[in-house]
């Protein structure tokens, strides 16, 4: 059928199937930027657009419903490159991060403003509570249409935007406009799905109906001679390889236990087979073609399952060891079931797989015992965690081709020399055949550290050498991505009667589901990020890790430190309240310092000895008395009505930048041959912010303007190797590793300068707008003549300054978060009235896109703790498998109060003294809001999420 | 799959291409739950009603009519639409959605977590339907819109044209229960009373318990319509006695039994507060 419509003011006449949605449609006219993050379930509104003027998900809609109407898309907002005002000020404001629904997201601004130029929060809120945001939270966007109002109505702005850093500095701890952010809040083309070309096949799965099951036999030839269809792939043809999906460091502290198809199902959604055809719908049909019978096995699901004498043994093949083998290793792999293939530990990790152990890991410093025997009191509680889901609003999508006898992947990801390496070993190639182009990511928050989607479609590729694109469903992101480990964390602590801790012992009992994906540093986590803000000198733990049958876990902002800072900072608020003693008063008789010596470091690397370091910048004091004055803390607050009670809460928090010892990143800085500057960098920005971290750097050092610095990153053909993006190592490492190459690159623009102009080095200056200057004879030299005479047929070559970074000095941002809610002593219902984010990152070189970052992870966290649950069945099956039933936190679920507050340190080892921002974030929600409920109606709620059941149940309302 | 876009130009043309095109063909509202992930509708042939002129809200007499194309959106913008109503819509939490959604989509759906239906039927809401007779001709009638939550299958050939509510006589009020403002629904209930008399009769009291349905509470409009439960408290102990909750994502069963409870002797304490102010709402 043929609708004709009206498109940005201009007639078109489409031909559309009668059940096309609008998006579709608008797709196939050329507006990409509609994009389609939920599967048409109406809810994260990537697919917004105005049908005569009033906002509608495209997907929702029928093509034919809009004969005769008026369309308008985001591609209306921008005029070729000058952008609107609203979309400036997105950019301006910091809330284009990994963008996937900016565009969107503007247009709805846009309207909201054309519509009501003087809009409230609440109107705003309005407007705004059909796009998820879950990258930068909600606050900022407020910020953004004020900001628009006033570029709009006097052409410049007068709102502040975020507080700035280092006076002596030019653009690193200014606000400046993020590098890629025009690209994004325009819709140009950015991510893998605008790289897919025309004629590439589709690959879809076929997922396994049972959480644990044999799969006896498999029959493909009906589907294989079906229309269209390229290759099956099953555990029948496909390689023999184990390997692990998580992108960490090589060897992997995680165990290989999966080939791309097992002989047996492991959860719910496990791979069966990849059907690639020539359509996306060709390859379903031939999928419903595929014949699969199975031996059903009974499956488990929780750690006291997996921990129980005759459990079900999730991964029970042969135990191999690449090093460290144990003696006994053959009688412990003897009758070994062929179907259940192997699990290769690169090196020993404690692990017991006959019992579902799948890691461990132990360590303590002092005497435990000796402290709890000195104790006043000693309290034991255990806090238990649920699984929750990442939900990048860009699914998980991968688009493999062949170029010049090469495998090319174009990935959504975070470690893309990780996803080389892996996939390179699936494929049984060497790394020099695979070229990894990082696109922008549209939200990872850790899932895309694994290499979920890359392995299957690059193998794929390799080997019908066919154009391949696959991306995974809304459902798929949940039933078969990475997840929050759930975990049950118990912790004992004993204190004297004035609050000073003499011990403290940490039990994490982790579930890691059917696959050992990050099995022992996660858990690991929830010590190693948790233990070290405490000064007690006698401190424990034991981590072990089980496999069960639950959908995938894997990395997830924040890794482990989410669930032990909510073990361990509720147990200090609740042993605080059992000696009668303020929380805060016995938090700060307790946290660490600047120069206290993190012996527990030891104990706490990641598959080795970890490096003891002290205490460096430390703003952790400064947080908590800051929070303390912002929250009122102390003071009762009360409310007119009677049903709601209020209570405030706080925790501390602290994180990593990067991985020392573990972590390596690389860069190279060229100067053009007019003057300007390209950096290579290994780095892999996620929408952060990395690489405008990286041009502020270089433009920093050669004291040019930013736009003089142009960016590639997380390319393996173009850029060198850099570990990636997890464990907030980016501005740590990859900042670090552009910070150096900068300086490389000035040293040998001063050294080129002096030849070229007879001055003795030590007399020149680099100096603005782009140029060296002589102190001694006032003789200037610009970049461009520099680099021009350098490059003629008698120069000494191009300038390229070349960077590497790797240390042993930890950069630990620290802080607090506060919170007061009001719960309802009847429904149980909670609201979070104010959330209070402080956070040391160092130096903020990016200050507005830290602060949008912080209000991204506390939010996230907020929903992690109130709402968020993957709820299975009996079986296995996720019943939360969408984000209306999954309950991610939407505009009204915002705090009353939000406020990110950023603590000036300076760090002695982070670029321009910058620590890490986000992952912190994620840390202090559980355990303010548990710790703020008890104060509000006397229950402790020990498991997450806080529903106004649990709350009930606590209070003794329902059993 | 939708393999068939219709576009009926009036009720009778819309009613005949139902008949015509028989089984798997509905009528097409906002269309939020036809092409919804995991939508209940199920259908190969779609019937739009976009141009029937169904999206007018007027007053007459004291008399609100909604057309049942309406938005929620169009109806929280409006003046004429009672307060306890726009409670409802609100529960809808997306504005996108709610600019899509239509009053008498929402109806028809009748969901276990229904937005409207326990205000609707608590406010003692009419449908005006329309319907092909046994003759052949278009006709229309107007029913209570508990007659047809009632006999729902009577009904399923018939196209909603409109609702309509008498002006505010009666206090109506309602409360949500969902984990997020945009998750399922727990319970939803509304309370309605006449209370002109100074006391509370003709009591309507409806809920959507996610995983067992909507339905009314006959034993406690009953209860309080006759005076035998007072008390709030005596109302939130009947409530629900006769439902069989069930555990899912939402809630367990006793939370709901619960949380039902509370809910209608919350909104039960309201209604007597609002006699002693002598206003309704």
């Amino acid at each position: 059928m043929i609708v004709r419509c009206t498109i940005e003011g201009r007639p078109v006449s489409a031909t559309v199937e009668p059940g096309d949605s609008l998006r579709t449609m608008l797709v196939g006219l050329g507006h990409f930027a509609v994009r389609d993050s939920d599967d048409a379930e109406g809810f994260a509104g990537s697919d917004t657009v105005l049908v005569d003027d009033v906002p509608v998900f495209a997907n929702l809609m029928l093509a034919a419903q809009v004969e005769g109407s008026l369309v308008r898309t985001s591609d209306s907002l921008a005029n070729g490159g000058q952008l609107s005002a609203v979309q400036e000020a997105m950019i301006d404001a910091g809330i284009v991060q990994s963008a996937y629904n900016a565009p969107a997201a503007a247009l709805l601004l846009t309207w909201l403003l054309e519509h009501n130029p003087n809009p409230s929060r609440e109107e705003i809120k309005d407007v705004l509570s059909g796009i998820f945001v879950r990258d930068t939270g909600y606050e900022h966007y407020f910020l953004a249409v004020q900001l628009a109002r006033e570029r709009m109505q006097k052409g410049l702005y007068s709102s502040r935007i975020a507080p700035e850093f280092r006076e002596e500095l030019s653009y690193v701890g200014k606000v400046k406009p993020k590098v890629d952010g025009r690209q994004l809040v325009a819709g140009w083309k950015s991510f893998v799905e605008d790289r897919v070309e025309p004629g590439a096949c589709a690959l879809v799965m076929l997922r396994s109906p049972y959480a644990h099951a044999y799969i006896t036999s498999i029959d493909t030839k009906e589907a294989e001679a079906s229309e269209g269809v390229v290759t099956i792939i099953t555990a029948e043809n496909c390689p023999d390889v184990f390997y692990m999906s998580a992108g960490q460091g090589n060897p992997e502290p995680s165990p290989y236990d999966r080939r791309l198809f097992n002989r047996k199902v492991r959860h719910v959604g496990d791979r069966v087979a990849a059907i690639v055809a020539e359509t996306e719908e060709l390859a379903k049909a031939a999928r419903a073609k595929i014949k699969v019978e199975y031996e059903v096995l009974k499956p488990i699901f929780t750690v006291e399952q997996a921990m129980a004498p005759d459990a079900p043994v999730v991964q029970n093949g042969a135990a191999v060891y690449l090093s460290g083998a144990p003696a006994n290793l053959d009688e412990y792999n003897k009758d070994v079931d062929p179907r259940e293939g192997q699990v290769v530990y690169p090196f020993p990790l404690h692990a017991d797989i006959r019992h579902n152990v799948a890691a461990a890991a132990h360590g303590a410093i002092g005497d435990v015992e000796r402290g709890f025997a000195e104790a006043d009191m000693v309290l034991e509680r255990t806090y238990q965690s649920s699984q929750i889901q990442c939900t990048p609003l860009e699914p998980h999508i991968v688009f493999s081709k062949i170029d010049n006898d090469r495998l090319v992947i174009h990935a959504s990801t975070q470690v893309p020399f990780h996803l080389r390496r892996i996939v390179a070993k699936v494929c049984g190639i060497e790394e020099n055949k695979i070229h990894v182009i990082k696109e922008k990511v549209g939200g990872g928050y850790g899932s895309k550290q694994d290499i979920l989607v890359e392995d299957v479609a690059g193998y794929a590729t390799w080997l019908t050498r066919r154009p391949i694109v696959y991306r995974n469903t809304r459902e798929e992101e949940f039933i078969a991505n990475s997840t929050r480990h759930p975990m049950r964390v118990t912790v004992k602590m004993g204190a004297s009667k004035d609050g000073t801790l003499s011990a403290v012992y940490m039990d994490v009992r982790a579930n890691t589901g059917p696959y050992g994906n990050h099995c022992l540093t996660v858990p690991m986590n929830a010590c190693s990020k948790t233990l070290p803000l405490l000064n007690c000198p006698n401190m424990k733990f034991d981590v072990t890790t089980y496999y069960t049958n639950i959908p995938p876990t894997g990395a997830y902002q924040g890794y482990g430190a989410p669930k032990g800072s909510y073990a361990l900072m509720t147990c200090l608020a609740e042993m605080a309240d059992a000696l009668g003693i303020d929380a805060l008063e016995m938090a700060k008789k307790n946290h660490v310092e600047r120069g206290f010596m993190l012996e527990i470091l030891k104990s706490l690397g990641e598959g080795r000895e970890g490096t003891v370091v002290p205490v460096g910048s430390c703003g952790l004091r400064k947080a908590l008395d800051e929070g303390a004055a912002m929250i009122g803390w102390g003071t009762k607050e009360t409310s007119e009505d009677a049903d709601w009670r209020i209570g405030k809460g706080f925790a501390m928090i602290q994180q990593g930048s990067g991985l020392p010892g573990l972590d390596h990143a690389t860069c190279d800085v060229v100067l053009n041959t007019d003057g300007t500057f390209m950096v290579h960098s290994g780095g892999s920005d996620l929408g952060t912010g990395l690489d405008t971290i990286s041009v502020k750097c270089v433009s920093e050092v050669m004291r040019v303007a930013m736009d003089k610095v142009s960016i590639l990153s997380g390319d393996t053909d173009n850029t060198m190797f850099d570990t990636g993006a997890y464990a907030s190592s980016g501005t740590y490492f990859s900042g670090n590793a552009t910070l150096k190459a900068a300086l490389h690159l000035k040293e040998k623009v001063l050294a080129e300068a002096a030849l070229q102009m007879g001055e003795d080095v030590l007399v020149l200056e680099l100096r603005s707008p782009g140029e060296v200057h002589s102190t001694k004879s006032g003789k200037t030299l610009s970049y461009a003549t520099l680099s021009h005479d350098a490059l003629t047929g008698v120069g000494r070559g191009q300038l390229v300054g070349y960077g590497s970074f790797v240390t042993n000095n930890a950069a630990i941002p620290y802080g607090a978060h506060f919170a007061q809610v009001a719960v309802n002593v009847k429904t149980g219902e909670v609201k979070v009235q104010k959330f209070y984010a402080l956070q040391d990152a160092g130096t903020p070189i990016n200050p507005e896109l830290a602060l949008c970052q912080m209000y991204g992870a506390a939010f996230k966290s907020i929903g992690h703790s109130l709402y968020e649950d993957m709820v299975l069945d009996a079986d296995g099956v996720c019943l939360a498998s969408d984000f209306t039933r999954y309950g991610v936190p939407m505009t009204s679920e915002l705090p009353d109060d939000f406020k990110a507050v950023l603590i000036d340190e300076d760090d002695e080892y982070g670029p321009y003294g910058a620590k890490s921002i986000s992952e912190i974030a994620t840390n202090g929600a559980a355990p303010a809001i548990a710790n703020a409920i008890h104060d509000a109606v006397g229950v402790w709620i020990r498991s997450w999420p806080f529903t106004p059941e649990k709350i009930l149940r606590e209070m003794g309302k329902i059993s | 799959m939708i393999t068939e876009f219709i576009q009926a130009t009036s009720p009778l043309e819309a009613l005949v291409a139902i008949q015509k095109h028989g089984e798997g063909t509905v009528f097409l509202a906002g269309g939020t739950e036809i092409h919804r992930l995991g939508s209940s509708v199920s259908c190969s042939k779609v019937v739009s009603l976009k141009g029937l002129a169904l999206d007018a809200i007027t007053e007459k007499n004291g008399i609100v009519t909604i057309g049942s194309m309406v938005t929620f959106q169009q109806a929280l913008d409006s003046a004429l639409v009672p307060s306890y109503l726009k409670e409802s819509l609100r529960y809808c939490a997306s504005r996108t959605r709610r600019n899509m959604a239509t009053i008498g989509g929402n109806i028809t759906l009748s969901r276990d977590d229904s937005y409207l239906l326990p205000t609707l039927i608590a406010a003692k809401a009419r449908l005006i339907l329309g319907d092909i007779s046994n003759d052949g001709s278009y006709a229309e009638e107007n029913i209570p819109i508990r007659e047809y939550h009632s006999f729902r299958e009577h009904f399923t050939g018939s196209l909603i044209l409109g609702i309509v509510l008498n002006k505010p006589q009666r206090f109506v009020a309602s409360k949500r229960f969902s984990r997020t403002a945009q998750s399922p629904g727990a319970v939803t209930v509304s309370f309605g009373a006449d209370i002109s008399s100074g006391a509370a009769h003709d009591v309507r009291i409806c809920a959507a318990v996610k995983g067992s349905g909507l339905m009314r509470l006959l034993q406690v409009e009953e209860g309080v319509s006759s005076g035998q439960y007072q008390s709030p408290e005596d109302a939130a102990t009947q409530a629900g006695t006769d439902i069989a909750f069930v555990d899912d994502i939402t809630g367990g069963a006793a939370y709901k039994r619960y949380i039902l409870g509370t809910a209608v002797s919350e909104l039960y304490r309201s209604c007597l507060g609002a006699m002693n102010k002598g206003s309704a709402v």
